[in-house]
C-alpha cells in the first residue's frame, strides 16, 4: 500500500489534469497581465512596449479612471455600511429566536443563490419611475405625486446600486456570522445572564469578540467583491448617467474590450488585482490587531 | 437549554419584515411577468386578471430564450462535471498519495481564491484570439471550471481528511489496485463533498455574465444571463417579457435552491469557519 501511495506515476495521473488547467487559466494570464500592461497593444497592429505609461497615464491623462476609482471605493463604503451591520443585527435576531429559524435563515439567504444579471434586472424595474414597487411603496405612504428616476439621476444612482446589491448580498454575510456564533459556548452566555447582564451587555462583551474572526472574513469578501463589481453596474447604470457610478471594473471592460486598448485595460486590472491583495493584507493585520486588545480589556 | 441573547414579539416581527422585503419583490415581478403593461401599472398590487402564459412561450420560442436556457445548462453542467473529476482526483493524490509537494501544490491552488477573474481577463482574451478558437464553448468551460476548482478542492480536501483510510487499505489488501479503491471505496465517501462542491460550481457557472460577455459574441452561444441582459434594451417598453425572462434565468437556481440550500449554506459556513 505505502509503495503504491508513493508510485510517481499515480501521483503523477491524479495531479496533472488539476493542475494543469489551473495553471494555464489563472497564474499564467495573470503573470501575462502584468506583462501586457507595460505594452500598447490592440491585437492588430503591432504591439509597442512603453513601460509604466499606461499606469501614469491612468492618474494624468485619463479624467475617468480617478473618478471610477473613488466610486469604487463609494461602493465599497456603501456596501459596507448597508450591508455588515445589518447582517450582524439580523444574525444576533436569529441566534436568540426560538422557532422558524430555518425559514427566515433560508429566505433571508435566497438571493445569494440568485444571478446578479436577473437580480439587477428585478431591480432595474422595481427603480421605474412610474411602475417601480419604491416609488409605488414611497406614494403609498403618501407622497401621492412621488416620481423620482433613482438610477437615472446623478445624485442617487450610486445609492440605488449599492441598495440592490445590499438587498442580494446581506443574508452572505449573516451566515458567516451565524457559523460563528455556533461555536460561542451556551454556558458563557447562560453565566453572563445569570449575572444580571442585558442583552445588549452580552453582544457586545461576548458575542462580538466571539465573531471577530468572522467579520474579518466577511469584510473581506466584502471588499474584494466590492473592488471587481461589475455586473450590478454593467446592468443597471452601464457606469453613467454622466459617469456616476463607472467603477475599475467597467472601466476596464470599456477601454479593453469597446476600445480595444489590451495594455490599458489589463494596467487596470493589475491595479484590481492589487487592491484586493493589499486589502485582504490590512484587514488580516488590523482584525489581529483589533482581536488582541479585545481580549485583553 | 440553549443560551438566548434577545427575544420575544419584537423578534419576530422585525424577521418577518425583512423576509417580506426580500420576497415581495421576487413575488412582485413573477406576477408583473403574467400581466399585460396596462395592467402592471394600473393594477401593480393585484393578481393578474388571466395569467397570460403566451408571453413565455413566445420568449421561449421566438425570442431564442430556449437556446440560452440550454446554453446556459450545457455550459454548466459540463463544467461540473469537469470540476468534480478534476478536483475529486485531486483532493484524492493530495490528502492520500505520498509526496512531497502536496502541501505546496494545495496552497498554490488555493491561492486562486484570492484573484479576481478581471487580473487575467485580457490575456486569456489574447490567448484565446490567437489560438483562433471560434467556438466559445470550449473556452467558457475551461474557465469556469478553473475558476471554481479552488473552492471545490477546499471543500474536497477538507472533507476527505476527516475520513479514516481503514476501509482503502482493507480493500487494497483485498487484491484492488489503487485505482480501483479510489472509484469503489473514496469516490463513494466523498459524495456529500461532492454534491456540495457540484452544487457550488453549478451556481457560479449558471449565475457568471462577466466571462460570457467577453467571450461569447455570436448570439447561438449565448448564456441566460447574456441573453437576458440583452432584453432590456429590447424590451424597454414591454415589461411582461423582461420579466418572464427574469423568472427564467432563476427559476434553476431557486429549484437548486430550495431542495439544496442546507448543502449550500453548510458549505459557505465550513469555508467560512476554516477560511
Amino acid at each position: 500500500m505505502e509503495r503504491m501511495l508513493r508510485n510517481k506515476w499515480t501521483i503523477f495521473v491524479f495531479m496533472f489534469p488539476l493542475v494543469l488547467v489551473f495553471t494555464l487559466v489563472v497564474p499564467v494570464p495573470l503573470i501575462s497581465s502584468l506583462f501586457i500592461s507595460l505594452f500598447d497593444w490592440n491585437l492588430i497592429g503591432a504591439s509597442q512596449y512603453v513601460g509604466l505609461r499606461n499606469f501614469v497615464s491612468l492618474f494624468t491623462t485619463d479624467f475617468i479612471f480617478p473618478q471610477a476609482l473613488g466610486n469604487t471605493f463609494v461602493y465599497l463604503l456603501l456596501s459596507i455600511l448597508f450591508q455588515l451591520p445589518m447582517a450582524f443585527f439580523l444574525a444576533n435576531l436569529l441566534y436568540g429566536a426560538r422557532g422558524g429559524k430555518d425559514v427566515f435563515r433560508v429566505v433571508i439567504f435566497l438571493p445569494v443563490a440568485c444571478s446578479s444579471v436577473a437580480i439587477s434586472l428585478m431591480w432595474y424595474f422595481l427603480y421605474h419611475p412610474e411602475m417601480g414597487l419604491v416609488n409605488q411603496a414611497i406614494r403609498l405612504l403618501g407622497f401621492r405625486s412621488f416620481k423620482w428616476a433613482w438610477l437615472a439621476e446623478q445624485k442617487t444612482a450610486m445609492l440605488a446600486v449599492t441598495v440592490s446589491v445590499a438587498w442580494q448580498w446581506t443574508g452572505y454575510h449573516m451566515v458567516i456570522y451565524l457559523a460563528g456564533m455556533a461555536n460561542i459556548p451556551g454556558e458563557l452566555v447562560e453565566s453572563a445572564r445569570l449575572d444580571g447582564a442585558n442583552s445588549l451587555q452580552v453582544v457586545r462583551h461576548i458575542v462580538f469578540p466571539f465573531l471577530l474572526p468572522m467579520i474579518a472574513v466577511s469584510t473581506i469578501l466584502i471588499t474584494t467583491s466590492s473592488l471587481k463589481s461589475f455586473d450590478s453596474i454593467y446592468i443597471l447604470t452601464f457606469g453613467g448617467p454622466n459617469h456616476a457610478t463607472e467603477v475599475l471594473a467597467s472601466h476596464m471592460y470599456i477601454k479593453a474590450f469597446a476600445q480595444m486598448k489590451y495594455g490599458y485595460g489589463s494596467s487596470i486590472g493589475v491595479i484590481l488585482f492589487c487592491l484586493c491583495i493589499v486589502s485582504t493584507v490590512v484587514i488580516q493585520r488590523a482584525a489581529a490587531l483589533f482581536g488582541y486588545e479585545e481580549v485583553g480589556a | 437549554m440553549k443560551a438566548r441573547t434577545i427575544k420575544g414579539l419584537p423578534v419576530y416581527v422585525f424577521l418577518s419584515l425583512y423576509a417580506l422585503v426580500i420576497l415581495v419583490p421576487m413575488l412582485f415581478i413573477l406576477l408583473a411577468s403574467f400581466k399585460t403593461n396596462s395592467e402592471i401599472f394600473s393594477a401593480p398590487w393585484s393578481l393578474p386578471a388571466k395569467f397570460n402564459f403566451f408571453t413565455y412561450f413566445d420568449i421561449f420560442i421566438n425570442y431564442s430564450v430556449y437556446r440560452y436556457f440550454l446554453n446556459s445548462l450545457y455550459y454548466s453542467v459540463v463544467s461540473v462535471i469537469g470540476i468534480v473529476v478534476l478536483c475529486a482526483m485531486g483532493a484524492y493524490g493530495i490528502v492520500r498519495l505520498k509526496w512531497r509537494l502536496a502541501k505546496a501544490t494545495k496552497a498554490y491552488i488555493l491561492l486562486g481564491l484570492m484573484v479576481p477573474v478581471h487580473a487575467m481577463i485580457v490575456p486569456l482574451y489574447i490567448m484565446m484570439m490567437k489560438i483562433g478558437l471560434q467556438n466559445p464553448r470550449f473556452t467558457v468551460i475551461l474557465i469556469y471550471v478553473a475558476f471554481s476548482l479552488p473552492t471545490s478542492l477546499f471543500i474536497l480536501t477538507a472533507y476527505l481528511a476527516e475520513i479514516p483510510r481503514e476501509l482503502e487499505e482493507a480493500a487494497v489488501l483485498d487484491g484492488n489496485s489503487l485505482f480501483g479503491s479510489f472509484s469503489r471505496i473514496v469516490v463513494p465517501l466523498m459524495q456529500p463533498a461532492l454534491a456540495t462542491a457540484a452544487i457550488f460550481a453549478f451556481l457560479s457557472a449558471w449565475n457568471d455574465f462577466f466571462v460570457g460577455l467577453i467571450f461569447i459574441n455570436a448570439d447561438k452561444y449565448w448564456t441566460i444571463q447574456l441573453g437576458i441582459s440583452k432584453f432590456k434594451g429590447a424590451f424597454s417598453i414591454r415589461y411582461s417579457y423582461l420579466l418572464a425572462a427574469v423568472v427564467v434565468a432563476l427559476l434553476p437556481t431557486v429549484i437548486v435552491y430550495l431542495f439544496m440550500n442546507r448543502k449550500i449554506i453548510a458549505g459557505i459556513t465550513a469555508g467560512a469557519v476554516k477560511g
